[in-house]
């Protein structure tokens, strides 16, 4: 298939052949120069004492599959809302492809698709999935352009890779809110996937999602990292670690005590003592 | 896009409106000389003040900050008070302005506010409107007597004859600004109203699109506060847009229909108000709020799903029924459901049947596998062949009992079994999707079998066909479906079954799963296993 107006087709192909694609073995990481940059970064949310995150240290790479572990309440969504710039930080440095986030935080933003845990959508909204599912693409789109059909095409194809054809019904002209949590979930995932991200943050991907749903996600979420080279942050509290993956960091109390490939990391302390915890 | 189309006839519509007021204004043709001209007047400002009201009503609902209705109203009664006070000190100034001051310091205030005290700006909101109340009262105490009682005080109270020429060309601009400011901001204004935080994550400049939203209602407030009043004014910014959410699902339709709503309230109102001579304030909001009442009561989205659904639903989940249904159609099923006999032998070809073993046939209807497996177990092995309908066991029974000895009939539920690990096979024919859930079944029938003993799921037609004729079939297993050989194979493999045989085509489906461990714990939920 080919698309108009596309930022990125390697992505948009990545989705289209997410199922039949086996991952090869080499992937392109490109370990020069690093892509997101965290120096001493201190987070403290606004009229509380001590800081969230306490001197975060951590360098990603173009290409790399990240896996951020922790128990609740450790940082893990502090630390990608700090890396969008959401949150003011108190010491540090927060640097993308080599700039500081505050410093355009807009324009940096447009190009990270960021997956916020938990939002449900009141059940009365008059918001159809259609309208949902663009309004990513409409952030990266900027002010004072139009959505054209392609665009509407692109969000359609995002939506569709996400749904399980077979199995679920078309709810593209449904009101979002009468979805079940699973589907508004999914629907999220859709939304940002349409935007075509250079950089991935998912907040708890797989909420509400049933095993099948997850496998599928997650092998989404992994083509798109394999085949398009999109960096991906995966924040999640399970133990287990999947195939595919290049690091695994693992946040405790705010500060950072893992961060590994998941060879080393299976045979850490840390990591085990954390397992036997879940 | 026709709501696009409708926009423009609207804009085309109010630029109409401007040139003819323009017109009218150089060439001192003014409304007030004759009634009738008095009656286009009151109009002309009902429509403009409502489209605009309700207009902006549509983003304040949207947002869940009502609460700006209330402020933005008392601040222009506050605004208007302050005017009167120092028009009656002898100061030429239009109350208005003033009022369209104090809303737009409010407009100001809000944001910064709500972002330094990191409170919920409906919070604010609320701070700030008592402290409007009060200045106004102040205002109004210090006015000198007589002034409270005159005609000026048509700005608190809501008068008919109230819009002057300034005040409506304002509205206008307004409105023609506020149709502008959606045509161009349509999806950054849909992206805000969905979900704030994800619009901001998306790189959408909320705060600066919150403060034109809340711009716009200010000024609309302020200058239509003539003919509505200012103290009933924020009832016209809720009331349209929350008639109109009670049948739309669809924003584009929320965007035409509550202006419609909107001027069609204030005009109803208006007309109240000169039919039985009440004050025009009360009659519109009377209006709106009847208006409002009768929306909630005929809404479709409050109605309960039609009776006809939900005793199918109640029917579906029950076992009785599904037995009632088997019962029913036992006496004819022969006839009516062929199984091809060469097709049904290579599927007990697959499950590479031995002499002896012990197997459970599930489902088993009136007995169609009975033979096939006989045939291959003999005298030494036994059927143990289950099913819901009675009926169907029955007229298996007549076909079977005095034939084979070793065959027992249980008329049943599988999941009541007891679990004795004792099954060397347990074949599936045919009644997969009518399991009432499936992946429990899947798990009891692991639970049967013994160590390295088989579970076959097996159809004698390709998925498709079975589920579309399921589909066709006028009863409660209309529904009932087989699912997908993907999600069929994960079910039996969380179960601990190694699926050793599969086939999904045109002609066949079938899986074979190999009892490789005990399960008494289930994977459920984690993506990663292996």
């Amino acid at each position: 298939m080919k698309f108009e107006n596309s930022y990125n087709e390697q992505y948009l192909s990545a989705i289209e052949n997410h199922k039949s694609k086996e991952l090869s073995l080499e992937k392109k990481v490109k370990y020069n120069i690093p892509q997101i940059v965290l120096e001493n970064v201190n987070t403290v949310y606004e009229g509380e004492r001590y800081p969230t995150l306490y001197d975060i240290n951590l360098k990603i790479y173009e290409g790399e599959f990240i896996l951020i572990l922790g128990p609740n309440g450790s940082g893990k969504t502090t630390l990608l809302e700090t890396i969008l710039g959401m949150l003011p930080i108190e010491k540090g440095k927060v640097k993308i492809n080599g700039e500081s986030v505050f410093k355009n935080a807009r324009q940096i933003r447009k190009t990270m698709g960021y997956l916020i845990q938990g939002v449900e959508f009141d059940p009365q909204t008059p918001f159809l999935v259609k309208t949902a599912v663009m309004t990513a693409r409409s952030g990266r789109l900027g002010m004072l352009r139009f959505l054209k059909k392609a665009d509407r095409k692109i969000a359609r194809f995002c939506y569709d890779a996400v749904r399980n054809k077979e199995e679920v019904e078309d709810y593209w002209e449904r009101p979002i809110g009468k979805l079940s949590g699973g589907m508004q979930q999914k629907v999220r995932i859709a939304n940002i996937l349409a935007a075509e991200p250079e950089i991935l943050l998912l907040d708890e991907p797989f909420a509400n999602l049933d095993i099948n749903a997850r496998q599928e996600m997650f092998k989404l979420f992994l083509r798109l990292n394999h085949f398009a080279n999109i960096t991906t942050l995966c924040v999640t509290h399970r133990s287990d670690l999947p195939k595919g993956i290049d690091r695994v960091v693992m946040i405790q109390k705010g500060r950072i005590v893992l961060n590994a490939k998941p060879e080393i990391a299976l045979k850490s302390e840390k990591f085990k003592t954390y397992c036997q915890l879940m | 896009m026709r709501w696009k189309n409708i926009f423009i006839a609207i804009f085309i519509c109010l630029v109409a409106i401007i040139l003819l007021l323009v017109y009218s204004f150089f060439n001192e043709i003014y409304f007030i000389v004759l009634p009738e001209r008095i009656m286009v007047k009151i109009i002309m400002s009902a429509v403009l003040a409502g489209f605009a009201l309700s207009l902006v009503g549509t983003f304040v609902v949207h947002m869940k900050i009502t609460t700006v209705g209330f402020c933005m109203s008392h601040a222009a009664f506050a605004g208007a008070a302050l005017g009167l006070l120092l028009e009656s000190f002898g100061s030429g100034f239009n109350p208005v302005y003033m009022a369209a001051i104090f809303t737009i310091a409010v407009a100001l205030l809000l944001g910064p506010l709500s972002d330094k005290t990191k409170l919920d700006s409906n919070i604010i909101l609320g701070i700030l409107f008592s402290l409007m109340i009060a200045l106004g009262f102040i205002f109004i105490s210090l006015m000198p007597e007589g002034v409270t009682g005159s005609n000026s005080m048509g700005i608190i109270w809501g008068s008919l004859f109230g819009l002057g020429l300034e005040e409506l060309l304002i509205l206008i601009i307004l409105n023609i600004s506020v149709i502008l400011l959606i045509v161009l901001f349509y999806k950054e204004l849909m992206s805000i109203m969905l979900n704030q935080k994800m619009a901001l994550a998306a790189g959408i400049n909320v705060t600066f699109f919150k403060f034109l939203i809340l711009l716009a209602t200010a000024i609309a407030v302020s200058f239509s506060i003539n003919i509505v009043g200012a103290f009933l004014v924020y009832a016209m910014i809720v009331n349209p847009t929350s008639t109109v959410y009670q049948y739309v699902y669809d924003t584009k339709k929320l965007f035409i229909f509550s202006p419609i709503v909107g001027i069609s309230t204030i005009l109803g109102g208006v007309f109240l108000s000169l039919w039985l001579d009440f004050p025009i304030s009360s009659s519109i909001i009377v209006f709106s709020a009847a208006t409002f009442a009768i929306s909630v009561l005929i809404s479709p989205k409050h109605q309960k799903a039609k009776k006809k659904n939900e005793n199918k639903r109640l029917e579906r989940r029950n076992l009785k029924t599904v037995k009632e249904f088997f019962d029913k159609s036992a006496k004819t099923w022969d006839e009516d459901v062929y199984h091809d006999p060469t097709k049904v032998r290579k599927i007990i070809q697959i499950l590479e049947l031995e002499k002896g073993e012990k197997i459970l046939d599930v489902g088993t209807g009136t007995g169609v596998m009975i033979p096939y497996l006989y045939d291959k177990i003999k005298e030494d092995g036994k059927i143990i062949a289950i099913d819901i309908s009675e009926e169907m066991i029955s007229i298996a029974k007549e076909k079977y009992l005095n034939e084979y000895s070793n065959i027992e009939f249980i008329a049943g539920d599988i999941n009541k079994l007891d679990n004795d690990n004792s099954f060397d096979t347990i074949l599936c024919y045919s009644c997969f999707p009518h399991f009432l859930d499936q992946e429990y079944t899947v798990k009891k029938m692991a639970d049967l079998l013994k160590m390295n003993g088989k579970l076959m799921v097996a159809h004698s037609q390709s998925r498709e066909d079975i589920n579309k004729i399921h589909k066709n079939i006028d009863g409660i297993v209309c529904k009932d479906r087989l699912p997908h050989m993907k999600k069929l194979k994960m079910m039996m493999e969380n179960m601990g079954l190694k699926i050793i045989k599969s086939l999904d085509n045109k002609e066949m489906f079938y899986v074979v799963g190999q009892k490789l461990y005990n399960t008494n714990i289930s994977h459920y939920g984690f993506f990663f296993f292996k």
